[in-house]
């Protein structure tokens, strides 16, 4: 339309000129244009995460400064339910167990997730058939693994202590106090080490192959190509997955309720099996479930955040 | 002379044949090993599952499944709801998939190429956000999808985990690989953005999209803790939270549980074998997030 | 049919048609004849007089129940079906809930309005009295009309001392943690069933129970979240959670850490299998198969056990403490979600499950007590083990129930657990005793 006021106010035929406020108004609304295109195919996407995402997170904060229920009315009471965080007897022994499950189990997931991917980089034919074997259990609801392992750890005819008692030695009480949360964690090792292994195995596969042959001409061992080469040159990725394997451990909870109950005595509650406890199992504290979870939060944002900040750096250096 | 070095030289081409098999056999070796350990349960289970309740439950137990035994099967699938949970997690777990690939790449589009205010604002809080888990965050949530009357119904489960901003993130790392002058040509022809966004870039990054829709399928699929507290009746049960409830009857069907567990595998064992290679790009997918 | 029940149906249409027995007594009273429900559903459709066919009732009703034996939605759908022949136009749906985390699963769906009737545990009901999910059916069973049928119910006192506000029908008197004894192996380390009346007696014979590789002599720590165990001996021991003003806990008494060295003392000694050695579910085949001695859990496991154990088995209830002999036991309750909007159908529906012919019915088949007086005479113990009635007089004698304060339940699990530590080594019976004080002081706020 300005195009045509333009060219109808009298402009010679054939010479196509904008005013300055023309080209300015057009401008403009090209850019509004533009603005308004941008925000329609943002918007869908955005509103969901919005709604779901951003508005219970400020919840959580909300309400980790309140004390009432669910249903009814909830009081302001300021920090006191973080202040009493440490004297809450199981608290500190829900951190303790998830800390110490996500101890155990992400140095184990990524070191077997290393070597299976280092064997299977290489390996020439039959690839595809280890890699869908190898991958499968990561496919398992945890909720249905549980189960499996429940079976498999029955002291009196599950797999674990048939094979005990075939190499001769005693029935072990797997789900046992001193025994439950390293079986959780190897759960979850069983679960997740297909899954890193086909993410080094892609990141493997990226390398510069060039670097490898020289190193084969030099004649260098496989111990020296994997200190020297391999394990440098995947620094970045090694990171980024122990940080991301940290994060999702800290999580674990559907398995700790589906194998154990948190059992026994506290043996393998973790943070957000001990938030979920409170959220609906008694009628006051909801105050005290969202400040354990706004805790959570903030650890694992903080580590989001390292994990960002030290890529960003490497990344100049690399 | 010059024969001596040739001798050797055959001599050492046939060693390092040798010594690459050797190491290949090895490689071989350690992989099997590790594959049976990882699948040796499965097989386990479906034993199991082959065998009256009953039967398991005698001290000592019998392991071989003679004569095999279909009762498990038969009362998962008539006397449970196993078929309608499965029903609605494929059905949750499409939708879910179908409208997150759309939502997500539309907005990696928009972030991606068009320049519009309070776009790196958006993408520095999806960023941020990207990692809260759902876990800690089910009091709120729950509030939210409670007051919005919402809970036990369809629509529960399928629209918070659509807030996820990986697909995003992830759409837009695709999508920003793509050549401007793609798009700057189609501009010039005067294409609408939405054309543009349709029938030039949805196409140019289908292997994203593909990854995208694996990634959360399999996730869906998977998911527990949200579905335990948003569905409340039988009818919306989805398969992980009706199989954690088979477990409540009194008195351990082993055999009922674990031929749960196989029947819940195969799906998505179907689905794995399918789309191999895009399974082996959703753990790449993080890769590519750097 | 012979002639005296044709007599009876006869007499009962009678009064029936002139208004006298109202349409729900007169179903009620022909299931008592003991005819089967379609025979009661046909003859009810034929005398129906012209003022009933106002009253009847329609709608959806959706219950969330706890899983009491396998055949539980089976049961719970058998009284459904009668009461359709009442009432053809209502319908039902039925949830079962999982033990340990009913209390969760509850109170987000009676918040998300997700149910209309729940049956729940006493242990939750101070917990509920002090809001307001629930309906208050108070003038309901309260109201003159409904004061014969209340009569025939059981524990009114119980549920009275909670408040003013009465939120359930009364439905069975269950023990938690009663003894599941293997006879034949008690009699073999030279007991009787007299092996209870003291610690010491008790002492020695599950210790000469005890074969290494092969039988424990009493498993514990086995019932979800061991719940109620440990209160027991709490009890026993002349303590409690709080004092009985509710000013301050009456937990860390000496003889409390005692009887709590005595239990933790089985585990070292080898008695008591270790935690996590039986689940809650494998338990009674275990006991079944003669791995335990005794099983102490809830009497819901005389459900699984299979008919024919091969040996003389009896219930039997604890030893007694230092102060007193104690057997916790809690009533189950049906109620209504304050939200739900047809609190007159709800209120029919629940009247009608927990009525003599239908609460018996459910009881028996159930492994527990039923809370009305007419139980026997209404099926009562047909399929029930007989154990159960044998031992009811003994339970009865030493009946404790839960303390009448808001966090009850929560002290409870989070004390269980706790204790648990105990047995597993993990902590002295006097730290977990002092933490459960401490549990106490942070739950109820003091």
């Amino acid at each position: 339309m300005g195009l045509d006021a333009a060219t109808g106010a009298g402009v010679p035929l054939g010479r196509l000129r904008l005013s300055a406020e023309e080209h300015r108004r057009l401008r403009h609304q090209a850019r509004l244009r533009r603005e308004l295109t941008g925000w329609l195919f943002l918007a869908p996407m955005f509103a969901c995460f919005v709604i779901f995402l951003v508005l219970p997170v400020i919840g959580t904060v909300w309400w980790s400064l309140r004390s009432g229920g669910l249903g009814g009315e909830t009081k302001f009471i300021g920090f006191r339910n973080f202040t009493d965080l440490p004297d809450t007897v199981g608290a500190g022994t829900a951190i303790t167990n998830t800390l110490v499950f996500a101890l155990i189990s992400v140095p184990l997931i990524l070191i077997g997730a290393l070597a299976i991917a280092l064997l299977l980089a290489r390996i020439e034919r039959g690839g595809s058939i280890y890699r869908f074997l190898i991958y499968f259990p990561v496919l398992v609801p945890g909720v249905v693994a549980a189960l499996i392992w429940l079976f498999m750890t029955n002291v009196d005819f599950g797999l674990f202590n048939e094979v005990a008692r075939a190499l001769g030695g005693k029935p072990v009480v797997w789900l046992g106090a001193d025994h439950a949360l390293t079986v959780l964690a190897i759960l979850d090792v069983w679960r997740n080490v297909g899954y890193w292994a086909l993410f080094f195995v892609a990141a493997i596969i990226g390398l510069p192959k060039e670097l490898y042959q020289a190193a084969d001409l030099d004649g260098a061992s496989a111990l020296a190509r994997l200190r020297y080469l391999t394990l440098p040159l995947l620094r970045r990725m090694i990171f980024f997955a122990v940080v991301v394997a940290t994060i999702w451990g800290l999580q674990v909870f559907d398995t700790a309720l589906v194998l154990t109950n948190g059992g026994p005595g506290t043996a393998t509650t973790t943070v957000i099996y001990r938030v979920w406890l409170y959220m609906f199992g008694a009628t006051n504290k909801i105050g005290v479930a969202s400040a354990i979870s706004l805790v959570l939060i903030i650890a694992i944002l903080l580590l989001t955040l390292v994990q960002m900040r030290l890529l960003r750096g490497r990344r100049g250096g690399d | 002379m010059v024969a001596t070095i040739q001798l050797d030289a055959a001599q050492h081409a046939r060693k390092r044949v040798r010594s690459r098999r050797q190491r290949e056999f090895a490689r071989h070796l350690a992989l099997g090993l590790i594959a049976f350990i990882l699948v040796a349960p499965f097989y386990y289970v479906l034993l199991a599952s082959l065998k009256d309740s009953t039967e398991i439950f005698s001290y000592p137990p019998k392991l071989l499944p003679i004569p095999l035994y279909l009762g498990n099967y038969r009362d998962l699938l008539w006397d449970t709801g196993f078929l309608r949970w499965m029903f609605n997690t494929l059905f949750v777990a499409s939708s879910v998939t179908v409208i997150k690939v759309f939502l997500d790449s539309m907005a990696g589009f928009a972030l991606a190429k068009i320049d519009f205010t309070g776009k790196r604002i958006v993408f520095m809080l999806m960023l941020i956000l990207l990692m809260v888990p759902i876990g800690a965050l089910i009091v709120p949530l729950w509030s939210l999808v409670s007051t919005l009357g919402l809970i036990n119904t369809y629509l529960a489960l399928i629209l918070p985990p659509l807030a996820n901003p990986l697909g995003a993130i992830l759409m837009r790392q695709f999508i920003l690989g793509l050549p401007r002058d793609l798009e700057n040509a189609a501009r010039l022809d005067g294409l609408s953005e939405f054309a543009i966004y349709w029938r030039i870039v949805l196409p140019l990054i289908k292997p994203g999209l593909v990854v995208l829709a694996v990634i959360t399928f399999t996730d869906q699929f998977m998911s527990f803790t949200w579905p335990l507290i948003a569905t409340t009746s039988d009818e919306l049960q989805v398969l992980t939270v009706g199989i954690a409830a088979l477990r409540a009857h009194g008195g351990a069907n082993y055999g009922l549980w674990s031929a749960s567990a196989i029947m819940s595998l195969v799906p998505i064992g179907i689905f794995f074998f399918v789309l191999q290679r895009q399974f082996l790009a959703r753990s790449l997918a993080g890769a590519l997030k750097q | 049919m012979n002639q005296r029940i044709d007599r009876q149906i006869c007499a009962l249409s009678d009064a029936h048609q002139t208004g006298r027995l109202s349409r729900r007594t007169f179903v009620m009273r022909l299931l008592q004849l003991g005819l089967s429900t379609a025979a009661v559903a046909s003859i009810a459709a034929e005398f129906r007089p012209a003022y009933a066919a106002a009253k009847d009732l329609k709608g959806h009703v959706r219950f969330l129940v706890g899983p009491w034996s396998e055949g539980e939605v089976d049961h719970q759908k058998h009284i459904a079906q009668a009461f359709n022949a009442l009432h053809p136009d209502v319908t039902f749906d039925f949830r079962l809930y999982q033990w340990d985390t009913a209390a969760q699963e509850i109170s987000a769906s009676v918040a998300g309005g997700g149910h209309d009737i729940y049956m729940t545990t006493e242990s939750s009901y101070p917990d509920y009295e002090a809001g307001n999910g629930f309906e208050d059916l108070t003038a309901r069973i309260n109201d003159p009309a409904f004061a014969a049928e209340k009569a025939k119910y059981l524990y009114w006192e119980r549920t009275e001392s909670y408040g003013p506000k009465l939120l359930g029908l009364p439905i069975s008197w269950h023990v938690e943690d009663a003894l599941f004894v293997n006879m034949d192996k008690v009699r073999a380390a030279g007991h009787d069933a007299s092996f209870i009346d003291s610690w010491d007696k008790f002492l020695d014979c599950i210790t000469k129970m005890t074969k290494e590789g092969e039988t424990y002599g009493l498993g514990i720590g086995i019932q979800v979240g061991g719940y109620g165990e440990w209160y027991q001996r709490l009890r026993s021991a002349g303590g409690s959670y709080l004092t009985p003003d509710h000013t301050k806990p009456n937990v860390n008494l000496p003889d409390v850490v005692k009887v709590t060295e005595q239990m933790a003392e089985l585990f070292k000694k080898g008695i008591a299998p270790p935690l996590g050695t039986y689940s809650y579910d494998a338990a009674p085949g275990a006991f079944a198969a003669g791995k335990l001695a005794i099983l102490s859990s809830d009497l819901a496991g005389t459900t699984v056990l299979p008919k024919k154990v091969p040996f003389d088995w009896k219930l039997l209830p604890y030893p007694p403490g230092p102060v007193s002999q104690v057997n916790f036991n809690d009533v189950t309750y049906y109620m209504a979600n304050a939200k739900s909007p047809d609190k007159d159908l709800l209120w029919e529906v629940m009247t009608f499950w927990t009525n003599g012919a239908n609460d018996a019915y459910w009881a028996d088949n159930s492994g527990t007590y039923p809370a009305r007086t007419d139980a026997a005479q209404n099926g009562y113990g047909t399929n029930a083990a007989p154990q159960l009635a044998e031992a009811l007089p003994l339970f009865e004698k030493h009946a404790v129930g839960l303390e009448n304060f808001a966090q009850w339940a929560t002290v409870e699990g989070l004390a269980e657990a706790e204790i648990q530590n105990c047995y597993a080594g993990k902590s002295t019976a006097a730290e977990a005793v002092a933490n459960v004080e401490k549990i106490v002081k942070h739950e109820v706020g003091l």
